[in-house]
C-alpha cells in the first residue's frame, strides 16, 4: 500500500517537470555571471585611479559628444563616448562605481546591521519596549525612502555623507522587523532557559546565543538588498539630491544625457546599462545565496 | 470589528506623529538661523526679537511642533520661495495630474501584472514561466527613470509615435503610465504566481475540478479571487512604491505634477516645498495604510479576531 503510493508521488511531479528547468536548475548552484559582474565592478571601482585613462571630472570641449567606439566617428581611446562637456563616459562609470559601492556598503553597515541589533534587542526584550519600537519601525517602513533622502539632502545639504543617513535612516526598520521575529520564535527555545540558568547576562544571551543564529537570515537580507539600495541612490542623484556634480554618479550621469537623447543617446543609455547590469548581479546573487542559506525564504 | 479599527486608528495615529516630528526635526536642522535670513544685516535687536517672536522661535521646541502642525491640519502649507505663492494653491493645481498618472500606471499594473501572474502560476516550470521570471528579474534591475528615458528615445525621438512629455490627450498618458506601472508589475505578478501556485493546490480548487468545471472557470474565477487577498496586504508597500516612482517618472516626462513639484524644489532650493510635500505624502501614506489594514480584516476575519 505504501509502496503503492510512493511510486504515484514520484511518478507525478517528476515527469511534468521540464528540461528547461533543470538547466536553470544547474547554472544557478554556481552563479558565475552575477559574480563575475560584482567582482568586476568592485575592481573597477577599487582601482578606479589606475584603470582610467582621462579625469573623471575635467572638461574637454574639444572632445564633446563624441560616440562609442562601434559608432561612426567614434574612437577607442573613449571606448564609450563622451558626454555633452567631453568627458569620458567609462571613466566617469568607474568613479561612478565608486559612489554607488560606497553608499550601498556603508548604508547597509549602517541601517543593516544595525537594525538587526535593534530587532535582536527588541523581540529580546519584548514588552513596553518592543511595542514602542515596532511602532517607530512602522512609521520608518510606511515612508518611501527616496523622500525622506530629498527632504534631509534638500534641507542639510547634498553631499555623500547625508545621503548614507537618509537611507539608512528608513533601511534599519526592515531588518529591526525581520530579525526582531526571528528573534521571538527563537528565545522560547529551550538553549536560552539554559543559558539564562547557567548564568549568562542578557548581552551575552543577545551576542553569543541568539545572533548566530540570525546572522544568515541578515546576510541574505542585506545581499538582496544592495540593488534596490544602488537604485535609490542612483535615483537621488538623477533627481540631484546625491552627490553634488562634477562628482560622476550613475544616476545624474544618466541625466546629464537626458537633452541629447536624439543626436547623442549614449550619454543617457550608457550609464543606465551599468546601473541595469550591476543590480541585475547583486539581484541574481542574492537570490542564489538566499537558496542557499535561507531556504524557507524561497519564493515558490 | 469596531474595536480592530479603534485600535488601527490609535496606531495609524502614533505613526503619523513619530514621522511627523521627525520631518519637523529635520526641517529645522537647516544650519542657518532663519531669522539672520530675513532680515538685512544691520538690523537693530529689537527687530531680531519681535521677529523671533512672530515667527514663534522664542517659544519651547514642542510649541513650536504644536503650531506648525496645527496650521499643516487646518491646510496651510506655507509659501513657497521661488514662485511666492501658497503652497496649497501650487499642490491643488497639480495633485489631480498626479491623480490620473497614478490610476493609469494602477490600471496598467494590473491588466498586466495579473495576467502574466496567473499563467504564470498555471503554465507553472514552463518556457512561459521561465520568461515571465526572466523579465521579472529584468525589470527589477531596471531604474524606472532610465526605462523612461529609453522608452522617450524609441518612441518619441526615433520612431516618433508618441509624444515625450507634457500633459496632453490620451497618447500622452502611455509611455509615462507604462513606465511608472512597470515599477510595479513585477511585483504583483511575483505575488500573484506564488498565491495563485497555493490556492490551485487547495482543495476546493480540487473540488470545483471535480465537480466538472471548465479549467478556465476554475483559475480565473475560483482560484484568482483567493489568491488576491495577499495583494491587498501588500497594497500599502505598493502605493508607497507608486509615490516614490511618480518623483522620478513626473521627472522623466515633463508631468506637472506633485513628483515634478518635488523635483523643482530640489532644484530651486525651496525649502518649504519640499518639506510640506512631505509632510503630506506622510499623512498620505498613513491614511491609506490605515485604509487598506480595514479592508483586509474586512475581507480575512482572522486578522479582526486575532487581535
Amino acid at each position: 500500500m505504501i509502496i503503492t503510493r510512493r511510486v504515484q508521488t514520484i511518478a507525478g511531479p517528476i515527469l511534468t517537470r521540464g528540461g528547461a528547468t533543470t538547466l536553470v536548475r544547474g547554472l544557478r548552484r554556481v552563479p558565475i555571471i552575477p559574480l563575475l559582474i560584482i567582482v568586476g565592478v568592485v575592481f573597477m571601482a577599487v582601482f578606479a585611479d589606475v584603470l582610467a585613462a582621462h579625469s573623471p571630472t575635467l572638461p574637454s570641449l574639444t572632445h564633446r559628444l563624441k560616440p562609442p567606439f562601434w559608432e561612426e566617428g567614434g574612437s577607442l581611446s573613449y571606448p564609450l563616448g563622451t558626454d555633452p562637456l567631453g568627458r569620458d563616459i567609462l571613466t566617469r562609470i568607474m568613479f561612478g562605481a565608486r559612489v554607488s559601492l560606497t553608499v550601498a556598503a556603508l548604508t547597509l553597515l549602517l541601517g543593516g546591521v544595525g537594525g538587526a541589533i535593534i530587532g535582536l534587542f527588541s523581540g529580546y526584550m519584548g514588552g513596553k519596549i518592543d511595542a514602542l519600537i515596532m511602532r517607530v519601525a512602522d512609521a520608518a517602513l510606511a515612508f518611501p525612502i527616496i523622500l525622506l533622502a530629498i527632504l534631509l539632502v534638500a534641507t542639510i545639504g547634498a553631499g555623500l555623507t547625508n545621503v548614507i543617513y537618509a537611507i539608512a535612516m528608513v533601511l534599519w526598520a526592515r531588518y529591526a522587523r525581520v530579525i526582531r521575529g526571528e528573534v521571538l520564535a527563537l528565545k522560547e527555545a529551550d538553549f536560552v532557559a539554559r543559558a539564562r540558568v547557567a548564568g549568562c547576562s542578557h548581552v551575552r544571551i543577545m551576542a553569543v546565543h541568539l545572533f548566530p543564529n540570525v546572522v544568515n537570515t541578515l546576510i541574505v537580507l542585506i545581499t538582496l538588498e544592495v540593488g534596490s539600495i544602488i537604485i535609490i541612490e542612483a535615483s537621488l542623484s538623477f533627481l540631484g539630491a546625491g552627490v553634488p556634480p562634477p562628482n560622476p554618479a550613475w544616476g545624474s550621469m544618466v541625466s546629464d544625457g537626458r537633452d541629447y537623447i536624439v543626436d547623442a543617446w549614449w550619454v543617457s543609455l550608457i550609464p543606465g546599462l551599468a546601473i541595469m547590469l550591476v543590480v541585475l548581479g547583486f539581484n541574481l546573487f542574492g537570490d542564489w545565496l538566499r537558496d542557499r542559506l535561507d531556504p524557507k525564504r524561497r519564493q515558490l | 470589528m469596531q474595536r480592530y479599527i479603534i485600535i488601527r486608528l490609535f496606531q495609524s495615529l502614533i505613526t503619523f506623529l513619530v514621522l511627523s516630528v521627525v520631518i519637523f526635526v529635520i526641517s529645522r536642522a537647516t544650519g542657518a538661523d532663519p531669522v539672520e535670513l530675513m532680515l538685512p544685516e544691520d538690523a537693530p535687536e529689537e527687530a531680531r526679537v519681535s521677529m523671533r517672536a512672530y515667527l514663534g522661535l522664542d517659544k519651547p521646541v514642542y510649541v513650536q511642533y504644536g503650531r506648525y502642525i496645527s496650521r499643516f491640519l487646518q491646510g496651510d502649507l506655507g509659501e513657497s520661495i521661488r514662485l511666492r505663492q501658497p503652497i496649497v494653491g501650487i499642490v491643488k493645481e497639480r495633485a489631480a495630474n498626479s491623480v490620473k498618472l497614478g490610476l493609469s500606471a494602477i490600471a496598467i499594473t494590473i491588466l498586466l501584472g495579473v495576467p502574466l501572474g496567473v499563467v504564470a502560476a498555471v503554465k507553472r516550470d514552463t518556457i512561459v514561466d521561465t520568461g515571465a521570471k526572466v523579465v521579472a528579474v529584468l525589470g527589477q534591475s531596471m531604474p524606472a527613470f532610465w526605462l523612461g528615458i529609453v522608452l522617450i528615445q524609441v518612441f518619441a525621438a526615433r520612431l516618433n509615435w508618441l509624444p515625450a512629455g507634457g500633459l496632453g490627450g490620451p497618447e500622452h498618458y502611455i509611455l509615462p503610465a507604462f513606465t511608472l506601472g512597470a515599477f510595479l508589475v513585477t511585483g504583483i505578478m511575483r505575488l500573484i504566481r506564488s498565491s495563485m501556485l497555493e490556492t490551485l493546490d487547495s482543495e476546493y480548487v480540487k473540488l470545483a475540478r471535480v465537480k466538472g468545471l471548465p479549467e478556465w472557470k476554475v483559475v480565473w474565477k475560483h482560484a484568482l479571487r483567493n489568491a488576491l487577498i495577499p495583494v491587498v496586504t501588500f497594497a500599502g508597500t505598493y502605493l508607497g512604491l507608486l509615490l516614490a516612482g511618480a518623483i522620478v517618472v513626473e521627472t522623466v516626462f515633463a508631468w506637472p505634477g506633485l513628483g515634478d513639484l518635488v523635483y523643482r524644489g530640489i532644484a530651486w532650493r525651496d525649502y518649504p516645498i519640499i518639506q510640506s510635500l512631505v509632510l503630506l505624502i506622510a499623512l498620505v501614506v498613513t491614511v491609506s495604510n490605515f485604509v487598506v489594514d480595514i479592508l483586509y480584516a474586512y475581507i480575512n476575519p482572522r486578522i479582526r479576531y486575532g487581535t
